[in-house]
């Protein structure tokens, strides 16, 4: 990567080269880069040959320099930041090379690790060549510098050798490195270096020695489930080896292990008698782990006499820690291994002891009881018993929990659990059969408890997601505030609210919401760096590997990668007023987004109520259907822009021609094959995931079948066309571009928006919210399209020779019929001699029809608005007793929010119209 | 039922169901990971063994002579997992790595709104020792309890002295 300045250089000249790179040198310390990027160029200007390369990423910018920096002043300083710089490129070798002249210009051993590290972190890329070359390389060094100079960094040389040896899998050297005395030194508190110790030990297969300690020290630390996991899965290693032989010594051994491991367990229950949990569950875990053994254990297929009846266990485990609300979590992880008879059994035995509690006597401020009935109810739902219930039965179940909700003096942890539980039944039926009716208790509930219950954050996180649904965005925007997500939340738990401002038609909420989010991800990266350049320095270099990995993680968000397509896209279309500052926004950097490398960084596990058993497989499935529709989405979005960017790019006056014309047949045609892949992967029937822990619907397949992209894909090719043509010296004709009755003929379509009302039937409760969504896409095409058609305007005026770039205005000015005949002569004359001017006039009238259509558009706002049928369902808590009254009383108020967000999305869709179209 | 490991800079991907909690503040970056860096030993968290983050505690060893003491950054334990007793066993932790480092004392600041955390606080030993005006700033603006508890080190507990006097949030280092 490094430049030469080609020529000698006078000392003068440098000094005063030097002179002028200081500003840029400071800018980069202060992480300006934006500022180190324009005194860059005003140097370039001044120095040409100190040529910087103006491809590359601003990153890449600041490495080439660096580079130069190095060249004129080869300081520690420079040097130093090169190596950073080179870190943030990923450019290991470079950095090593850097590492190591640091070392020997300015004797520092710390710098001889830095290169170390280099080498380590180049062999976690390419790991065969880590294991064959590059970590014995490491290694090498590390004893060489050791022998020569001694231990001078203390801490920082052990870090360095344990990552080496951690990189090489010697585990046993792993295990007794941290062993040593001096080991203390590591970063490490003493207890977690033992149990890394144990870790070593357990991936070296020296299981004797991993039960020995995990053993030894669960006695001293009952409660420490990582021992727990230990001794059980070190036995379990022991135990299979030995089976694997058939003779009477190894299965005997085995038989003994087992026994020892169940007298371990026994051993310690007795000691702590119930005061704590782990060593309640680790009979589960390991009935759990033997039985998931390929080959049984002779004699001992039935493991219940050594480690207890599993119902029987869970039972008492319920008996004992069913106060604790974390008692479900405990017992759910087990739950798939009961039978269904011994489901039916825990169940019929919970029965017993729900009972047993319900009439001892109440205590004031005590939440026993409720926590009990949370327990239940959820262990029903995870055995799949609701399912087996009537709606009535589930009705009344659902009456009592309000009650509980609602009732007096209610701590606000238990409300909180009891509002999720209550309403996953509600959104189970939204999920499974579209129910609007639960749907809306559902939020009633939701907004009951988060009007009375400041601590609880699940309810109004279920609430936004809940709102996401519905367009509902100026709820969103309040409970977002309220539950101050922020910084990294912004990436994880982004999908709550990332499509639903664009989708509901605020373009500008949208922009800002990105710009904010891209505003994280640039903040992260700096600051992410900032610390592997501190961890770089005080030696902290277990650290650089594992925050490397973080900022790759962030750089490679699917959520960063989203924002960033949909800022460029909806600031292009709406935001935007030069139509070069369009064009290069639409382009976007040089570099192609790899959209196959993208992390899926969303966080789904923040909202619970997981526990009906298909549940594990549908959360699989929303996830991986979800990512790929954000990749697919995102990358239509980026096909889009960058075909009308190549159409922009053939006027530009610094594009080479030819390239500009290979990257719009490139570019068009990938938008056109993605485009026909998102119709045939998202078919009009496909309907978003409804799982309450899904994110914000894409509405995808509303998008690819609207019509929109396909007339915009329709003008692409004909702009194809368009430049062979007028490169060719000919002028295109009109019907390139299809007749204005052609272009109405699908305006219309796309801006039917109405609901289609059944005879004599109302219309179904929140049915303006497919109106919004199909209103804010018909805008973005109609929008596109008129970028579209003034790219194509620019290209005529550019590539048509000798043009004339309007016809003239003869008309208008004739008085009296001779005199107008004539100017309409004048006209037809100069049309046949150039049908590039009506062929630009027809551009030019096709925009009139794009306002036409936003006229329209907007007329079907109003009448939306003046439609009389309900937003919200006619029924709320039927059923319920006096909890429907309390719920009807707090509805007016949220169906006048839910009104008032409806009506912002038509009023912002307005102004856009008014200021775009 | 406790995992008790080392911060991770990848729980920063799964540890919302801690930070949504009212009384957690969400750092930018260069904080959590300033921690790990300088203070790896003073920043644990607690998994529970379906994979969940139950906990975290976060703090730090500072000071001069006998001001060398041990600070709680921050300490959180997700809605799910509360009234186990890990607020509690955390603290423990971070009391014993500060005797390992020989500190005077152990200190910490709370919302002087956060009852329950006090009341915690009291319980394993510590005292309110000032008022700082002006600590917590933002959406809920706040003054904070500085709350301290001596160790072994400092056996007549003279750092656990209450002031007589608030200070504002500007004069405390």
């Amino acid at each position: 990567m490094s430049n030469s300045t080609g020529s000698a250089k006078t000392k003068a000249e440098l000094a005063v080269l030097e002179r002028r790179l200081r500003p840029v040198y400071e800018a980069l310390d202060s992480h300006n880069y934006k500022k180190a990027l324009t005194e860059a160029e005003k140097i370039l200007k001044k120095h040409p040959n100190t040529n910087a390369a103006k491809e590359c990423h601003q990153h890449r910018k600041v490495v080439t320099l660096y580079e130069r920096a190095i060249q004129i002043d080869p300081s520690e300083q420079n040097l130093t930041q090169l190596f950073m710089a080179y870190s943030r490129e990923r450019m290991y070798k470079e950095q090593q090379k850097i590492g190591l002249r640091l070392f020997k210009d300015f004797g520092n051993a710390p710098y001889y690790y830095w290169s170390v590290m280099s080498l380590i972190l180049q062999a976690g890329e390419n790991p065969e060549l880590g294991q064959k070359m590059l970590l014995p390389l490491a290694d090498k060094m590390v004893k060489t510098q050791i022998e020569k100079s001694g231990v001078a960094e203390g801490a920082a040389e052990l870090e360095i050798q344990l990552l080496i040896l951690e990189g090489q899998e010697k585990w046993k050297e792993c295990a007794e490195f941290v062993d040593k005395k001096e080991a203390i030194a590591l970063p490490l508190a003493p207890y977690n270096l033992v149990e890394k110790g144990m870790s070593y030990y357990m991936k070296g297969g020296q299981y004797d020695k991993v039960y020995e300690l995990a053993s030894e020290a669960v006695e001293k630390m009952p409660d420490n489930w990582n021992l727990w996991k230990l001794s059980i899965e070190s036995t379990v290693n022991r135990v299979e080896k030995l089976i694997e032989s058939d003779k009477k010594e190894d299965i005997e051994e085995a038989q003994s292990l087992v026994k020892k491991l169940s007298e371990l367990i026994e051993a310690v229950q007795k000691t702590v008698d119930y005061k704590i949990r782990s060593p309640y569950i680790a009979p589960f875990l390991a009935q759990k782990s033997f039985r998931q053994m390929p080959k049984k254990i002779p004699g001992m297929e039935d493991l219940a006499p050594l480690f207890g009846d599993y119902v029987e266990k869970m039972l008492k485990y319920v008996e004992h820690f069913y106060k604790k609300p974390v008692c479900y979590a405990d017992l759910k992880m087990f739950f798939t291994e009961l039978t269904e008879d011994q489901k039916t059994e825990f169940l019929k035995g919970m029965i017993v002891w729900i009972e047993q509690v319900s009439t001892a006597d109440d205590e004031s401020g005590d939440e026993s009881k409720v926590w009990a009935i949370i327990l239940i109810e959820r262990c029903r739902r995870a055995l799949g018993e609701n399912a087996k219930r009537s709606p009535e039965f589930m009705r009344a179940l659902f009456q009592q929990l309000i009650a509980q909700i609602a009732a007096k003096d209610r701590g606000e942890h238990a409300q909180g659990v009891l509002a999720n539980f209550a309403t996953s039944h509600l959104w189970e039926a939204y999920r499974t059969d579209n129910d609007l009716e639960k749907f809306y208790e559902m939020i009633l509930i939701l907004e009951y408890v988060v009007a009375n219950n400041k601590t609880d954050p699940l309810c109004k996180l279920a609430l936004m997601r809940a709102y996401a649904d519905i367009c509902a965005t100026g709820r969103i925007n309040a409970l977002q505030k309220n539950l101050d997500i922020k910084a990294i939340q912004m990436d994880t738990l982004g999908h709550l609210t990332f499509p639903v401002y664009e989708t509901s038609g605020h373009f500008n909420l949208a922009i800002i919401q990105n710009t904010q989010l891209m505003y994280m991800y640039d903040q992260a990266d700096k600051e992410i760096q900032d610390c592997i350049a501190q961890a770089y320095r005080n030696g902290k270099f277990s650290a650089v590997a594992r925050m490397t990995e973080v900022s790759n993680r962030m750089r490679n968000s699917v959520q960063k990668s989203a924002c960033e397509v949909m800022n460029r896209y909806l600031s292009s279309l709406f935001v935007l007023e030069d139509i070069d500052q369009i064009t290069i926004t639409l382009w976007g950097e040089e570099d192609p987004i790899d959209w196959k490398s993208l992390h899926d960084t969303r966080d789904f596990n923040t909202l619970p109520y997981t526990e009906t058993p298909e549940y594990d497989v549908l959360l699989e499935d929303m996830k991986q259907r979800t990512f790929k529709e954000l990749i697919d989405i995102s990358e239509l979005r980026n096909t889009m822009c960058r075909a009308l960017g190549a159409v922009g790019r053939i006027t530009h006056e610094n594009m080479d021609p030819r390239l500009a014309r290979v990257q719009l047949k490139i570019t068009v045609t990938e938008f056109k094959e993605h485009l026909e892949y998102c119709c045939r992967e998202y078919p009009t029937i496909l309907i978003p995931s409804k799982l309450a822990q899904s994110p914000a619907p894409q509405h995808l397949s509303q998008w690819v079948h609207s019509g929109g992209p396909q007339m915009i894909l329709e003008y692409l090719e004909a702009t194809i066309k368009l430049v062979e043509i007028l490169d060719s010296g000919e002028h295109p004709d009109k019907s390139l571009v299809g007749t204005r009755t052609e272009m109405a003929t699908k305006l219309i379509k796309l801006i039917d928006i109405p609901p289609k009302r059944t005879e004599g039937e109302p219309l179904p409760p929140f049915w303006i919210v497919e109106p919004i969504i199909k209103s804010s896409r018909a805008l973005q095409t109609l929008a596109t399209i008129s970028i579209l058609l003034q790219l194509i305007e620019k290209v005529v005026i550019k590539l048509a020779q000798n043009v004339p770039t309007s016809v003239p205005d003869v008309v208008s000015k004739a008085k009296g019929k001779k005199e107008k005949k004539a100017a309409e002569e004048t006209i037809a004359k100069t049309l046949s001699e150039c049908k590039a001017v009506v062929f630009l006039e027809h551009i030019r009238a096709k925009h009139v029809e794009l306002r036409y259509a936003g006229n329209f558009l907007h007329s079907h706002f109003s009448q939306l608005l003046a439609v009389e049928d309900k937003h919200i369902p006619s029924k709320v808590g039927e059923g319920l007793g006096n909890a429907q009254y309390s719920l009807q009383q707090i509805s007016p108020s949220i169906e006048a929010r839910l009104e008032r967000s409806f009506y912002s999305a038509f009023e912002d869709m307005h102004t856009t119209i008014k200021s775009r179209l | 039922m406790t995992t008790l490991r080392p911060f991770d800079p990848m729980d920063l991907f799964k540890f919302n169901n801690v930070n949504l909690d009212i009384n957690t503040e969400t750092y930018g970056f260069n904080f959590y990971l300033h921690y790990m860096i300088n203070y790896p030993e003073y920043y644990q968290v607690a998994e529970h063994p379906n994979g969940e983050i139950m906990a975290y505690v976060m703090g730090k060893i500072e000071g001069r002579d006998n001001n060398w003491h041990g600070h709680v950054t921050a300490l959180s334990v997700a809605h799910d997992y509360r009234r186990l007793g890990l607020a509690a066993y955390m603290m423990g932790f971070l009391e014993k790595t500060s005797e390992n480092r020989n500190a005077y004392f152990v200190d910490l600041f709370v919302r002087v709104s956060n009852t329950v955390a006090i009341e915690l606080y009291k319980k394993l030993g510590y005292v309110v020792y000032r008022t700082i005006l002006g600590y917590y700033t933002g959406e809920r603006d706040e003054d904070a309890y500085d709350m301290r508890k001596s160790l072994s080190r400092d056996p007549e507990k003279l750092a656990m002295i209450p002031l007589n006097h608030p200070v504002h949030s500007r004069d405390v280092d």
